[in-house]
This record gives structure tokens, C-alpha cells and sequence, in this order.
């Protein structure tokens, strides 16, 4: 599907620079040299002859191809002029229709003749009838598997319809293969030809459509119906399409073989007259039928009709008298657009109907499916009832198909749309698919409408597919809790609404771009105006496409995402909120940068996958550093049993032993590492307890005591001592460093 | 007078014979059948073939053993048609039984004409035959390819139903399909291009007598009388067929039907009418249920569990009875097949066997015992 989309996507957007390609470049001046070639080559009497030629045809086929409205209108009323005055003598003509061709019917086929038709019809139905047998008993087995045991997903269940379908189809083709195929292997005289080749095909005719009912309503098996409906009903709706159908594939049929028999003249008012007879029966069934079924319908339904049922009657009834009336008239094209449009708009409905209730049904089978502990347990249920904050998933539950369900609906509504085109575009004739322009006014409207819905119907789908696989993934998203690293997806939660707003932009503007080409408008200059406003755009906002386009990189690279705590230059602070052009970074302190992306040269993130943190204890020298490396491994231990920091200690607490020696003292190192963002309190803890252990096992914390040799100071005085202390101090004051800097640290 | 036991015996008699004639009528025919295969190569062809596909089983001896089977099997077949007792729900039935009964009237025309005039010393060729079917008499040709159509759609139906209920025709029967469809397809095409052939000469069938062993001439050919006996067989067994139908579409309105509510464990509820066995029920309302031997009782497939019932359920007949001990289900284990509804009120059962049931599978625990090819007396 996405491979579809793309591809698509790719097409429309390799078809809009191929019409601006069209054009070709301004050429140059030529050259003296040229003129006085193309002055002799004018000269040739050969070539004038063949220019003059050229001309003529080329009026000549102007004036047969196009044709303005008026004159199509003129020839329209002149052929219903014709039409109605074919249809009088056919009226005339009605009583002595029968007479006619019973004596055609016996000059042609004698009651021998007729009577050996119809045992070759027996003897090629029996053949094909008995290779269908054949298959279906290899073939039942799996059928029946797949209607005896209901299937609960929504997959399987279009996997099992899709395979039932390929079987009841292979059964179709096999039993026309084996009866027209026999039929074709010999040689027969025309008008036996005529009528058992038509016979064969009502009756092909028939049972394909058999099929496709079958494949719809599923008049028996209820899980496998496509349309909701219920067995009755089906069963109903099965029967009067299927009659219906046959009484329409049988006049067809017999009014081909009155023509075929009157000589194929188009005109024959014998031919007509049956043929508008047997219409006429037809819209009488087809009357009755709509009359009588929307009744029964809302019977079976045990409820009155209502008012929408009842104008969707009338409805039904206008469009058949409508399309008789077109039929009357010799418009085939009219009747089969008429037909077409008017059965769409109920067919869309239905359609809908059908995708609707396939995903009720595949929810309310998920529900079911799913366990549910609360009602399991009553003491919970009551516990839930009572306390609403306790509540476990306050969120409605998540269906995996709802976002689904949209986009399915545009398929098939696109299919059904784009089918029907087609099939337009094939009644009237108008090679859409040859780039050769129809040669009437309403077939050059027609051919506009088509083309701009195509591209509409296309740009909607595409939409569809993008907003709901956008959305999805938006929807699977959690924001992280509060003091949480937010997981890898957090970035998608910015790329993706961007995303979305290019692509419906983009998508606008192609199907904007391709409805005015195909109106006639040269878009050429359009694009080329957006693409000198696009440079000049370009050149006045260079900073900011700058900071865009570095900011998508350095999401793609996922280089920081909200929440985590980054250094960048002199600037430190967990990243806040991530807009397309910038990003705030909260200080600790509580103040806010702002940093355009196209700022950044490099980024230190601090809040990635570990910490490691080395503190550091001085202690004198006559420490016992066993005792020390046993108490700091205690600690460690203490650390890591911590029940709300010991799950994000990697490798908790170790000493590193004496890191070096100083002036008065060792400095003892130790270690360890965290998740991100947990090192602060660790690291508060690892001082508690490492000095309330050194305390406890008498290891001293050295400190700094200056020792002073003064020669001869037993004799000093005190009023000695208390200067040389006084001079001491001093000393030892002199050499302390500046003032560290307060570590910047959250 | 039939106590169970003899009543139970001469059913199962009655059976026997009746899938004994029928086999043999289908062996019949399928031989006939090649021999209109034989069509497709040539006109003489056929009729050197003829005496050994066809002509020695309607010779003398074995004509007369031909004609035997044919109408025991046919008299059996109203019989059972009579006491089957619902028609409705399955086409394969319906199909046997309707193509049983129209099977004489069609056959009375090939079978009288073709025998009266060889009574009367004519040398029937398939070469006069074909020209008499295709040229002289198309409506004759017409009705020999219903016979062929519906003799082979009836031959099969009981073949193959007869089969299935049988434990080693799972292995069989794929291969006897294509078998199946082959031989009448091969011999109606064989018909065609006969029929093609004699149509392109165009000239009519010559019907001559041979003279009398002792060189006189042979009385005529008695057209009259071979039609006055066509006409006879066929107003007969049309009359017989309809006699049986109407006396079953009595008994059906005379029954007087009231509703019996049948819930199945974990499948649904449904409701019958009295006057229907359970398995009708079932296939009336569309609720899959295995039967592999079309309701004869025999293959035990149909079996079903009763849970709670407010219905009057006759005991079980010698049949059920021997094909439920055969299958061993366990206690509370009735035939569907065989068991009527006969009063208003609730039923609840339960599956026994899964409804695509066959007897392919055999490692599965639920298999019942193989059925035997006949129960033991």
C-alpha cells in the first residue's frame, strides 16, 4: 500500500515538470546561412505541393473533429427527430412483429435444426457443469473449512471472503471454459452459432452474477456477508437482484437475436418494436420490484419506512424510468451515465455501510477477546468504583484498527469512483489514457471532470494514508512522566505534525497545478513564478531556512530530545520544547535560552545512557586502606539496595585506592556510575555514608595542620609563642587558591 | 407385521440389493458410455466395438439380468423415496431422487425402439442410430442427452454417497472424479462428432430387415406396437413417480407440524418442526452438521449428544442402535439422521463431531471406530 501511495506520489510528481518540459526553449535568431536555405526550400515546387496538401487535410480534419456546442445540439435533436419518427413505425409495425419472425425464425432454422441446437446447448453445458463438479470436489474441503469455522479477525476474515471468492470465480471460469470453450473447438452455421453462443452466455451471464451476490450477501452464512444485513433479508435482496437481472440479461439476449435475425439492420421497426417492448417489461419488473421490495425490506426489519427509504424509492424509480427513457431514445451513452452515476451515490453509501460494520465488527470482537481482570475480581471492581484517582486506564480502550478506518474508506470509495471513470471514459469514447483531445464539446467537459477528480481522488488518498499513518504513530506516542528520560519516539512528536503540514501543502498545490493544466492553463508560468519567488524567499530568509533545515538534521540525528539535560558553549539546561526553528533550554536556575538551531555548532547532551561521577576523600597518611576499601564497598552496597535510586545505579560505589599523594594527606578515589540525571543523589547519600562510616571506625578525615619548627621555642615567651602562631597562620593562609567556582549543577 | 428385527433386516436387505442393482446398472452403463467415446475416432469404430462394450450385456442371458436389476432397483428406489422421510435441505438427495424418477420415462423410447427392432431381425448399427437421432428424428437425439445427463448424474450420486460412508473411500475418491466427469464428457463429445460427421453427409438412417434364419421374410417391423409400449412404460412410471410424491406430500400434511426449539451447545438455537428428523432440522435452518452417508443411517457421523429435552424421544431403531454401539460415542448419544421430532418443546444437544467431519483424519482422537462395510447382522 505504501509502495502504491509512493509510487503515485512519485508519478504526479514526475507528470507536473514533464508539461512545463513541453515547452521548448526560446530558440535563437537564426542565421543568414538559414534564411537563404529556407528560401530555396520554399522555392521547391515538391515542397510547396506537400504544404498546400498538408493544409487541406488539416482543415479538412478540423472541421470534422471539432464541433461546437451548438452544432452537437443541432445533430442531437436531429437524431431524436429520426429516433422518435423509427420509433412510430416500430409502434406500427408492433402487431405483425410476431408474424415476422416466426417466419424469419423458420427460414432460418428449421424444427430440426432448432431441436440439434438445442442438444449441442445441453451436451456443452453438461460438459462444463461437469468440469465445475470436478473442481468443487477437490475445492469443497477448503470451502467448507472456511464457512463451518467463524474467523475473529478482521484479517482472516478478508483473507477467508477474499479465497472464497477466487474459489467461487475459479469454478465460473472453469464452467465457461469448458461450455464456450467446446462450443468454439467446432464449426457451426451462423444463425446456430448466434443463438447457442447467446444462450451460453445468459446463462454464463447469470451465474457470474449468482457469484457475486453470493460473495456479498452470503445468503447462508451470516460471518462471511459483507454487508450487514441479516439472513432473511440477504436471502430476500438475493432473489430479486438475481430475477431482475436474468429478466434484464434475457431481453438483451432475445432482442440481439430478433435484430440478428431481421438481417442486423439497425433500423428495422420489427426489431425496435420487440426491443422497446421487451424495455418496457423490463421497467415494469424493475417498477414492481423497487415498489414491492423497499416494503418487504422494512418488514423484514419490523419497522414502518421511513422518510429517507421513501425518496430513496422515488429516487430508484425516477433513475430507471430516466434510463428507460434514454434507451428509448437510442442514447447508450446517456443511459449507462445515468446508470452509473445514480447507482454510485447508493453503492458509496452501501460501501461505507460495508467498511463500517467490518471494523464494529472487528472491535466489538477485540473487546470481546480481551481479557477483563477488574470484573474477575469483585474486591477490585469495588476498589476501582470507589476510589476514581485509583483508576488503572482511565483511557478509552485503543483499537489497533480505528486510524484504519478512514483510509480503508477512501480505498474503497476510490475503487468504486475510479471504476466507474473508467467505465465512463469507455461508454463515451474518450481515450483519456491517449492524450488525444475528444472531438466533442461535452466529451472535452467530461474528460476535464474526469481528470481533475482523478487528481483530487488521488491527492485525498494520499492525504488520508499520511494524516492516519501520521497520526497513528502520534497517537502511539506517551509523553514521558515528569523526571523521566524521554524515550527515542519523543522527536517524532516534532517532526511529524511538520511533516504533515508539507505534505498537504505540497498535495494542494500539485492537485491545484495539475486541475488548471488539465482546465487548459498553461501552468507553466505559474511554476516559474514560484520559483523565482521561492529564490528571492530563499535569499531574504537564508538564516532562517538555515536553522530549519539544521534543526530537521539535528532531530534526525537525534542529537537531544525534550527533557534531557544539554550543554551547548556556555549554556546549560534541560531542553523544554523543540519548535521548528529553535530550541529552549530551561537553566536549572530557572531562566530560559533560546537557540536557533542554526547556532549550534556542537552540543554535549548530558542525559544519555550513563554517568559516571569520581568524588574524592583526603585522609592522613597512617590511614588503613583495606579498612577504607571495605568500608566503601559496605557503602556501595548500602548505596545500591536503596529502593528509590538502587534500580538507576549501574555499578554502584568502588574505591580506586590512593589516586595521589599531597602536601599533608592521601586523596582517596572512588566511583560510580549511573542512569543519567540520578548521579546528584547518589552522590549526596555516597558523602553521607562514607563519612558517617569513617567516623564510626575511627578513620579521621585529614585536615590541614600546619606543624612549626622554631628553633629555641622552649625558651620563647608566651607573648613569643603568640606572634610565631600569629606569623604561622599567615603563612599558611597566604598560598590558598582563588575561590573555586560553584560547580554549576542542578 | 415386522418385529424390529426383521423389519431391521429387511432394510438392510433391501439396501444391499438395491446398491447391488445399482452397481451393476452403472457398470452397464459406463461401458455403453466408452462405446459412444469411441465416436470421437470414427462411425466404424463404434459399431466394431459395439458387441463387446454393449452388445453381449444386452444378449440373451444377460439382457434379461439387465432388465432385472433395472427394475428392482427402480421399485426399491420408489420404496425408499416413500419412506425417506424429509427430501428437503439437500440437493445431492433431492437430485438422486428426482433423477431416479425420471431416469424410465426417458429411457422407455431408447430402450423399446431399440429392442423391438431388433426383434424384428433389423442389425441396429450406431451408424442408423446416429442418423436416425440426428437427422430423421432430432427430438429423439435430444432426449438420448438428458437420458445420458441425468443416468450419470444419478449413477454417481448413489456411487459416491454409497462410498462415503465407507472408512477407505477417502483415499478413493479423488481419484475417481476426474473418472467421473471423463466418461460422460468423452462420451457426449463422442455423440457430437458422430452427429457432425452423419449431419455433414446428410443422408437419412436405412432401416432393413435381415431375413428369418430360415430364409423367409421377416413380418414387418411393428412401429405401432414398439410405440404403444414406449407410451405404456412411460405413463406408468410417470403415474408411479407421482403416486409416491403425492403419498409423501400427504403424509407431510397430515403431520400437522408444531415447533420444537433446539439449542446446540455453543453454536446457536434454531427451531424445527415436528415431522422433521433433527439432522432435517438442521439443514433447514442451514447450521452445518456432518452426515457423510446422506442420512442412511450407517456412517455415525451425524451423531449428537443430548444434554436436556422435553421432547419425546423414541428409544433408538436396531439401526442406530448397531451403528451408535459400532461408533461407541459413549452413553446419551443419538443419530441425528434417525432422530424424529415428534412433539412440541425445548432440545439441547451438543456436537459430537466437528460439521466438515471425514474419515481422513487419522490420528484425531474423536475418530470413531471405522465404520465396516456393512453392519453386522
Amino acid at each position: 500500500m505504501r509502495l502504491l501511495a509512493s509510487l503515485l506520489l512519485a508519478l504526479s510528481l514526475w507528470s507536473l515538470p514533464l508539461s512545463a518540459q513541453d515547452r521548448t526553449p526560446p530558440p535563437s535568431a537564426p542565421s543568414a546561412n538559414d534564411l537563404h536555405e529556407f528560401t530555396r526550400l520554399l522555392a521547391d515546387p515538391r515542397i510547396q505541393g506537400w504544404i498546400a496538401q498538408q493544409a487541406d487535410t488539416a482543415e479538412l480534419e478540423n472541421t470534422q473533429t471539432a464541433l461546437s456546442l451548438q452544432e452537437e445540439l443541432n445533430m442531437a435533436i436531429t437524431k431524436t427527430r429520426t429516433r422518435l419518427g423509427a420509433l412510430a413505425d416500430a409502434w406500427s409495425a408492433l402487431p405483425g412483429a410476431v408474424s415476422v419472425f416466426a417466419e424469419r425464425w423458420r427460414a432460418a432454422l428449421s424444427p430440426a435444426q432448432q431441436l440439434r441446437g438445442l442438444t449441442f446447448v445441453m451436451i456443452f453445458l453438461f460438459v462444463g457443469a461437469g468440469l465445475e463438479w470436478l473442481y468443487r470436489q477437490y475445492t469443497n474441503p477448503i470451502k467448507l473449512r472456511i464457512e463451518l469455522y467463524p474467523i475473529n479477525t478482521l484479517r482472516g476474515r478478508v483473507s477467508a471472503g477474499a479465497l472464497r471468492a477466487l474459489i467461487a470465480i475459479g469454478g465460473l471460469v472453469i464452467f465457461a471454459l469448458g461450455s464456450i470453450g467446446t462450443f468454439a473447438a467446432f464449426g457451426w452455421p451462423p444463425t446456430l452459432e448466434t443463438l447457442v453462443l447467446n444462450l451460453l452466455v445468459v446463462i454464463f451471464a447469470v451465474r457470474a452474477l449468482r457469484t457475486l451476490l453470493v460473495l456479498f450477501l452470503s445468503a447462508k452464512v451470516q460471518e462471511l456477508r459483507l454487508l450487514p444485513f441479516d439472513n432473511a433479508l440477504s436471502q430476500h435482496l438475493t432473489r430479486v437482484i438475481l430475477a431482475l437481472a436474468t429478466a434484464y440479461i434475457l431481453s438483451a439476449s432475445l432482442s440481439n437475436i430478433y435484430t440478428q435475425l431481421t438481417g442486423g439492420a439497425e433500423n428495422n421497426p420489427h426489431a425496435l418494436a420487440v426491443a422497446v417492448v421487451l424495455a418496457c417489461l423490463c421497467l415494469a419488473a424493475t417498477l414492481l420490484v423497487l415498489i414491492r421490495c423497499f416494503g418487504h425490506v422494512a418488514r423484514l426489519r419490523c419497522m414502518a419506512l421511513n422518510r429517507t427509504q421513501r425518496l430513496w424509492r422515488v429516487y430508484l424509480c425516477v433513475l430507471a424510468v430516466a434510463a428507460f427513457v434514454a434507451l428509448l431514445l437510442d442514447r447508450g451513452a446517456v443511459m449507462w451515465t445515468l446508470l452509473l452515476l445514480g447507482l454510485l451515490i447508493p453503492g458509496l453509501g452501501l460501501l461505507r455501510a460495508w467498511v463500517d460494520g467490518a471494523f464494529e465488527r472487528a472491535k466489538a470482537e477485540r473487546l470481546a477477546d480481551l481479557p477483563s481482570p477488574p470484573a474477575l475480581d469483585d474486591e477490585a471492581l469495588s476498589a476501582l468504583t470507589d476510589d476514581a484517582d485509583d483508576l488503572v486506564d482511565p483511557t478509552p480502550l485503543h483499537d489497533p484498527y480505528e486510524s484504519y478506518r478512514p483510509l480503508a474508506q477512501r480505498i474503497v470509495r476510490f475503487c468504486a469512483i475510479i471504476g466507474i471513470g473508467i467505465s465512463m471514459a469507455l461508454i463515451w469514447e474518450l481515450h483519456i489514457f491517449e492524450r488525444a483531445a475528444s472531438p466533442t464539446f461535452s466529451g472535452r467537459v467530461l474528460a476535464i471532470l474526469i481528470d481533475s477528480a482523478v487528481a483530487l481522488l488521488i491527492a485525498d488518498l494520499v492525504w488520508v494514508w499520511a494524516r492516519s499513518a501520521i497520526d497513528r504513530r502520534l497517537d502511539a506516542y506517551v509523553p514521558p512522566e515528569d523526571g523521566a528520560a524521554p524515550g527515542p519516539e519523543a522527536r517524532m512528536a516534532t517532526l511529524l505534525p511538520l511533516l504533515r503540514v508539507t505534505l498537504m501543502v505540497t498535495l494542494l498545490a500539485m492537485v491545484t497545478m495539475s486541475i488548471l493544466s488539465s482546465l487548459g492553463v498553461n501552468i507553466a508560468p505559474i511554476l516559474a513564478g514560484a520559483g523565482v519567488m521561492g529564490i528571492a524567499i530563499g535569499f531574504g530568509a537564508q538564516s532562517l531556512v538555515k536553522d530549519v533545515v539544521s534543526g530537521i538534521f539535528f532531530l534526525v540525528d537525534d542529537a537531544f530530545r525534550v527533557g534531557e539535560y544539554v550543554e551547548i558553549d556556555q549554556l546549560r539546561g534541560t531542553v523544554e520544547r523543540i519548535s521548528i526553528r529553535s530550541l529552549q533550554l530551561r537553566h536549572h536556575r530557572g531562566a530560559v535560552h533560546t537557540l536557533p538551531y542554526g547556532e549550534l555548532k556542537h552540543l554535549t547532551n548530558h542525559s544519555r545512557d550513563w554517568v559516571i561521577m569520581k568524588l574524592e576523600f583526603r585522609v592522613p597518611f597512617d590511614t588503613d586502606l583495606k579498612l577504607v576499601k571495605k568500608l566503601i564497598k559496605q557503602v556501595g552496597t548500602r548505596l545500591k539496595e536503596n529502593e528509590f535510586y538502587g534500580d538507576a545505579i549501574l555499578s554502584t560505589l568502588k574505591s580506586q585506592g590512593v589516586r595521589r599523594m599531597e602536601e599533608f594527606n592521601m586523596v582517596i578515589g572512588v566511583k560510580f556510575m549511573t542512569k543519567p540525571g540520578e548521579q546528584w543523589l547518589v552522590r549526596r547519600d555516597a558523602y553521607v555514608f562514607v563519612r558517617d562510616a569513617f567516623e564510626a571506625n575511627g578513620i579521621r578525615m585529614a585536615e590541614r595542620n600546619v606543624k612549626v619548627e622554631v628553633a629555641g621555642a622552649d625558651e620563647m615567651t608566651p607573648e613569643e609563642r603568640a606572634a610565631v602562631a600569629g606569623a604561622a597562620q599567615q603563612a599558611i593562609e597566604r598560598p590558598a587558591r582563588p575561590a573555586a567556582p560553584i560547580p554549576d549543577e542542578p | 407385521m415386522s418385529t424390529p428385527k426383521t423389519g431391521r433386516a429387511a432394510s438392510s436387505w433391501m439396501r444391499s440389493v438395491r446398491a447391488v442393482t445399482g452397481l451393476y446398472l452403472l457398470f452397464y452403463v459406463t461401458l455403453h458410455l466408452l462405446n459412444l467415446c469411441i465416436g470421437l475416432v470414427s462411425l466404424e469404430a463404434m459399431d466394431a466395438a459395439r458387441p463387446y462394450l454393449s452388445g453381449i450385456w444386452t444378449g440373451p442371458g444377460l439382457g434379461a439380468v439387465l432388465i432385472l436389476c433395472l427394475l428392482v432397483h427402480y421399485l426399491l428406489g420408489l420404496w425408499s423415496l416413500y419412506q425417506r422421510p424429509s427430501l428437503s435441505g439437500n440437493a445431492q438427495d433431492v437430485v438422486q431422487a428426482l433423477s431416479g424418477l425420471v431416469i424410465l420415462p426417458l429411457l422407455a423410447t431408447h430402450a423399446i425402439g431399440v429392442s423391438g427392432l431388433k426383434n424384428a431381425n433389423v442389425d441396429v448399427t450406431y451408424e442408423m442410430l446416429n442418423r436416425l437421432f440426428w437427422l430423421s428424428n432430432p427430438g429423439i437425439g435430444f432426449t438420448q442427452v438428458l437420458l445420458i445427463s441425468v443416468v450419470w448424474i444419478h449413477g454417481c450420486a448413489g456411487l459416491f454417497i454409497w462410498l462415503r460412508a465407507r472408512a477407505g473411500a477417502a483415499q478413493v475418491l479423488p481419484w475417481l472424479y476426474p473418472l467421473a466427469v471423463a466418461v460422460p464428457v468423452f462420451a457426449l463429445l463422442g455423440y457430437t462428432q458422430a452427429g457432425r460427421l452423419v449431419l455433414a453427409e446428410g443422408l437419412g438412417p436405412v432401416i432393413e430387415q435381415m431375413p428369418n434364419a430360415d430364409g423367409t421374410d421377416p413380418a414387418p417391423i411393428p412401429f405401432d406396437g414398439i410405440n404403444q409400449a414406449t407410451n405404456w412404460i412411460i405413463w406408468i412410471s410417470i403415474a408411479l413417480g407421482a403416486l409416491v410424491l403425492g403419498a409423501r406430500g400427504l403424509r407431510k400434511w397430515l403431520a400437522n407440524p408444531a415447533p420444537v426449539t433446539i439449542t446446540t451447545q455453543g453454536v446457536g438455537q434454531i427451531v424445527g418442526v415436528t415431522g422433521q428428523t433433527l439432522l432435517d432440522a438442521f439443514r433447514d435452518q442451514n447450521q452445518p452438521h456432518a452426515n457423510l452417508c446422506s442420512a442412511r443411517g450407517r456412517c455415525g457421523t451425524c451423531a449428537v449428544r443430548i444434554l436436556s429435552s422435553t421432547v419425546d424421544l423414541p428409544a433408538p431403531t436396531p439401526l442406530e442402535q448397531a451403528t451408535l454401539e459400532r461408533v461407541d460415542h459413549g452413553p446419551g448419544v443419538r443419530l441425528a439422521c434417525q432422530l424424529p421430532l415428534d412433539s412440541r418443546g425445548n432440545l439441547e444437544i451438543a456436537r459430537v463431531l466437528p460439521p466438515d467431519y471425514t474419515f481422513r483424519r487419522p490420528g484425531d482422537p474423536d475418530t470413531p471406530t471405522p465404520p465396516l462395510a456393512k453392519a453386522a447382522p
